[in-house]
């Protein structure tokens, strides 16, 4: 049996089985068909694919047709069949009785239908299903709605490849987005070259800001959320209860024996590397803290190898500073997050290092000072006004007097929005309170010369102005953000002390209160510095080296690996 | 490529669409089916494309011949032949490394074990193929003489890398001769759009949180140890809710991409047959198999436990049946011990209701049986979640607080409270609720303003279901498919 297109169809009446009226005492009972039990489905005329029957006059039909289970096969035997009201059912597979289905949908939309003479006639006389009138507005009403859908489709289709509309960039995110692929026959073979396209096309699809926060703002609608967690929280290590014992000599020839230091691109892999989890409150974000077990003792070493590192008898001073999570973040919540414990950590770092000066008491000061502006909300960095907290805990190690903050002028930069909102796909409630940056300008008369890590370089400013720079990039106004070597000459102070800072970026918003106590300040970051401290200081008469970093760079291998290649 | 991505989406379906409608005739209109099959094929596995034009000319070379072929003789030696080639072809590309990796872990030989990729999909049209040839060999369907028409068959690109497993008897007509519905093209966008949805919007979320709570795969490869490490700190109700979301995620994730397939067949009037039809409301681990991948159950039925004599051979001879179908059951699912573990798990409580437990099952009110094959189903996830054996231990005694760990830690709390909502909505999903709602509210008269109200408005369902899968999609680069693997 075929179910070709609709034929000519020609009828054969299959029962005649004589009226009977319909009484309740009748249910149940096969009406007259006993006669042609066996019904030959394939000598069936064909509409649409389905076979007919034929009804006699009877009100009530021989058979009633329906089309909710499989067709069982080709021939039929009525007694078998399950009944209604001694009515048998045959049933087709749904997909061969289209026709019948949307008269079903207009018929109140039962399962069930009851042929009738008369549209079994309008079928003849018309040699196909022609629609009934009923049937058109049906009609009407799909096409409607596949129309509505298609256009939607098609529209998104339009802007989708409206190239100019694609970003290439994403300020929230401080990445450049993906770039269409280029050829490449090896890219094609392994199948890379149609990866890249696929995420060329989602990674830069048209308004992908505004759709990526729309994302967030009905993600928010998922529960109550004056709490939530980005990113897999890490279980970390316990941190030991003392100093660690390693001697450094020894272990900084393990150090640089038996772990050999990662290629150099691991450097520029910088950007990519994402944050650890954040937990944000209300419109404040926190990132988590881990302690690693393996890359603490790397990280101890290459800072107590930096006196050895450093041409003359220099000063060295290691300032790890606290992160917000444990110090601005509300302490019934800390209580309960599970983020290791900095107070502890920093015990342990501050401890172990050796031919350094730890300025530990910073996680004290900057607890004394929880309640004002010290660390931003939506980024993981501290405010200047923090870094002076702990600059202050500086002076009180090297014995000198700090500058009051009163003999600043400030300027602020407003609408900041960093990386915790990034990081969090964009808090809602973070965008309608953003930060702002303050910078204290400087009291001397200063130069600074930047030199990039391609080696570009140029003279630029303690403190730019970042008022036009994207809402993601205000922490830049300090130093010009993180490069290769910055030298801060204070031409107040010809005769003073010269000091090397090695720092991350936290550091960028510290140095700016050095600048008084020096003639010179060499910052070095050592992301984006290839040299070693011994070449760079071995022409230079170094009086104190800072080494500040915030304490995520203790578990921070790209860091570490960079310090050691700078320290070795 | 797959279907819940941006690029299938907005560039493949809407240019393949097009085209198809202004191709006339149904040739043509099968010459645009096929390119597009072979491109979206292509677009995933640039050099396997061609494995797949060889098993599908293998295949059409060995029907033709079983057709021609008049002895019986001739006719066995040519299906045994099939079996060889298409079952040896995949058990090369996708067991190879397993065996060898066993045999090495047993004699010490070989020492290097190649690393075979598996070509996407080749689960799913191996089995295809195979049913096609089995079939033409019973006679129950006639060769098909065009080589490209069985290529379409084998690589249309609705079913061709996820399922579901379609017959070529079911297809067979469809492939010359199709009808299609305003109507039903409606069904098959609403279908799809459906499908596009609970994977882009539910599964995916699924996932994130399952991944969240247990340990995601990328750390397990990269760091098995810290995983399990990670894994053992995790708090009971989060080891609980995590593989509760993995539960939600598998379903919901296979599910959307039948449901995507069935759409888009209906669009151009091809009718696969359902895949799922809500396995977790399943009264048994029976009733859960009849409704959980049918496709490949209803494979294994026809042409592993019939053959091998079914359910008329005497009891011992069934539960051996059963088994043998239960363990390339699971084999099929991976090559990993796991999988084969997770078969014979289902394959135990088969057997035990074969036995009289089912007897029993109906007896009790329903709702016995459905808890009890929810726990069933839920502990068998674990087996087939981790295919490193070390961690399913500490799943279980971790779920039994036997880890030290407490009963619920912040993050935990954390994580409910911000998706409660969520979780609600994705246990809805798994349950045939919103069809029951939707068919109650279906207009009874024509006309009336109601049943204004009711077009409108499944009209405009689609197409926000369509937008909301393509917020949840731009930068969501959490988009893993699970059944690649397999």
């Amino acid at each position: 049996m075929i179910y070709d297109k609709p034929r000519s169809i020609s009828f054969r009446v299959f029962s005649s089985a004589k009226p009977k009226p319909k009484k309740k005492s009748q249910v149940n009972k096969v009406p007259d068909l006993k006669n042609e039990p066996i019904i030959d489905v394939s000598a069936m005329p064909i509409i649409d694919g389905v076979p007919m029957l034929r009804f006699s006059d009877d009100p009530k039909p021989d058979i009633i047709i329906t089309q909710k289970r499989e067709f069982p096969s080709e021939v039929i035997d009525i007694s078998q069949l399950p009944d209604i009201d001694g009515v048998p059912i045959l049933t087709f597979p749904e997909k061969r009785s289209v026709s019948e289905k949307a008269i079903a949908e207009e018929n109140n939309s039962e399962t069930v239908v009851e042929p009738k003479k008369e549209k079994a006639k309008k079928a003849k006389k018309e040699k196909a299903p022609k629609p009934t009138k009923v049937r058109a507005a049906g009609r009407k009403t799909h096409l409607i709605k596949a129309a509505t859908f298609f256009l939607m489709l098609y529209l998104g289709a339009v802007v989708a490849f409206a190239i100019p509309l694609r970003p290439t960039y994403s300020p929230s995110e401080k990445r450049n987005l993906a770039k269409f692929p280029e050829f490449s026959k090896e890219a094609f073979l392994t199948g890379d070259y149609f990866n890249d396209i696929n995420t060329w096309f989602s990674d830069t699809f048209p308004y992908r800001d505004f759709l990526t926060q729309t994302g967030t703002k009905i993600k928010n609608l998922y529960g109550i959320n004056s709490v939530n967690i980005h990113g897999e929280v890490e279980m970390g290590d316990d941190i030991p209860d003392g100093p660690l014992e390693v001697p450094s000599t020894d272990a900084s020839k393990e150090t640089t024996t038996t772990e050999p230091t990662e290629p150099k691109d691991e450097v520029t892999d910088l950007k990519t590397q994402s944050l650890g989890a954040i937990i944000v409150a209300g419109d404040a974000g926190y990132e988590y803290y881990t302690f690693s077990n393996d890359l603490a003792p790397r990280f101890i070493n290459s800072v107590n190898n930096i006196k050895g590192a450093v041409n003359g008898d220099a000063e060295v001073y290691a300032m790890i500073v606290p992160t917000s999570i444990d110090i601005t973040l509300n302490d019934h919540l800390r209580e309960q997050v599970g983020s290791a414990d900095q107070k502890k950590a920093l015990e342990f770092f501050n401890t172990s290092f050796r031919d350094v000066t730890a300025v530990d008491g910073i996680y004290k000061a900057e607890r004394m000072h929880r309640k004002e502006y010290t660390y931003f909300r939506t980024d993981h960095h501290w405010t200047a006004l923090g870094a002076y907290y702990a600059y202050e805990q500086f002076c009180l190690e090297k014995g000198i007097e700090p500058i009051p903050l009163e003999r600043y002028e400030t300027v602020t930069y407003d609408n900041f929005l960093g990386t915790f909102y990034s990081g969090s796909n964009q808090t809602a409630q973070m965008a309608e309170n953003p930060d702002y940056v303050t910078a204290y300008l400087p009291i001397n008369d200063v130069s600074c010369h930047i030199v990039e890590a391609d080696g570009d370089a140029f003279d630029w400013n303690i403190i730019t102005d970042v008022t036009n720079h994207d809402r993601g990039s205000k922490y830049l106004t300090f130093i010009g953000g993180d490069n290769a070597v910055t030298t801060i000459t204070n031409k107040d102070n010809p005769e003073g002390e010269t000091c090397v800072v090695i720092k991350e970026s936290y550091g960028n918003a510290f140095v700016p209160f050095l600048i008084p106590h020096y003639s010179t300040i060499y910052v070095i970051d050592p992301r984006h510095y290839d040299g070693t401290l011994s070449e760079f200081t071995s022409d230079k008469q170094i009086d104190d080296v800072v080494f500040i970093a915030n304490i995520s760079t203790t578990r921070n291998y790209i860091y570490i690996d960079a310090m050691e290649s700078l320290i070795k | 490529m797959v279907f819940s991505s941006l690029l299938f989406v907005y560039a493949f379906l809407p240019i393949c669409m097009l085209i198809y409608a202004l191709a006339r005739g149904i040739k043509a209109k099968n010459i645009v089916l096929l390119v597009f099959s072979l491109l979206f094929y292509t677009w995933g596995e640039p050099v396997y494309v061609l494995l797949l034009l060889f098993m599908t000319f293998a295949d059409w070379l060995f029907a033709l011949l079983i057709d021609k072929t008049g002895k019986n003789a001739g006719r066995k030696i040519l299906i045994i032949l099939t079996c060889i080639v298409n079952l040896g072809i995949l058990g090369v590309f996708k067991y190879t490394g397993f065996f060898l990796g066993n045999v090495q872990s047993i004699f010490g030989v070989p020492s290097i074990i190649p690393d075979i990729v598996l070509p996407i999909g080749i689960s799913f049209y191996t089995f295809q193929l195979l049913s096609y040839v089995i079939d033409v060999y019973r006679k129950e369907v006639p060769a098909q003489k065009n080589f490209f028409w069985l290529l379409l068959y084998s690589s249309l690109f609705h079913q061709c890398i996820a399922g579901p497993i379609v017959r070529y008897s079911d297809v067979e007509k469809e492939i010359l001769s199709r009808r299609t519905s305003y109507h039903e093209i409606t069904k098959g966008i609403s279908r799809f759009a459906v499908g596009l949805a609970k994977k882009s919007v539910l599964a995916n979320m699924c996932g994130t949180l399952s991944d969240t709570l247990l340990v995601s795969d990328s750390l397990i490869n990269s760091n098995a140890a810290e995983a399990l490490m990670e894994l053992s700190s995790q708090s009971v109700a989060g080891l609980w809710m995590g593989v509760l979301f993995y539960m939600l995620q598998i379903y919901l994730d296979f599910s959307a991409y039948s449901d995507m397939a069935i759409g888009m067949g209906l669009m151009v009037g091809f009718h696969f047959k359902e895949n799922f039809d809500y396995p977790y409301t399943a009264k048994s681990v029976t009733d859960f198999w009849r409704r959980w991948h049918i496709s490949l159950g209803s494979f294994f039925r026809d042409y592993v436990y019939i053959p091998l004599g079914g359910n008329r051979k005497g009891a011992v001879r069934t539960y051996f049946n059963i088994l043998v179908v239960w363990l390339l059951t699971g084999l099929w699912h991976g090559a990993s011990w796991n999988f084969v573990l997770w078969g014979l798990f289902f394959c135990i409580f088969l057997i035990i209701e074969k036995i009289g437990l089912l007897k029993l099952i109906n007896k009790i009110p329903s709702v016995f049986g459905r808890i009890y094959l929810l726990v069933v189903v839920f502990f068998g996830w674990i087996l087939f979640r981790f295919s490193d054996f070390r961690f399913i231990p500490v799943v279980l005694k971790g779920m039994f607080a036997q880890n030290g760990n407490s009963l619920i830690d912040f993050e935990t709390r954390t994580l409910l409270t911000s998706n409660f909502i969520f979780v609600i909505i994705a246990i809805i999903a798994v349950t045939p609720l919103v069809k029951f709602i939707s068919e109650r509210l279906k207009p009874k008269k024509n006309k009336t303003a109601y049943a204004v109200i009711y077009h409108v408005v499944s009209a405009i369902i689609p197409v926000i279901l369509l937008l909301l899968s393509t917020i949840m999609l731009v930068g969501d680069s959490y988009n893993p498919f699970l059944y690649f693997q397999f």
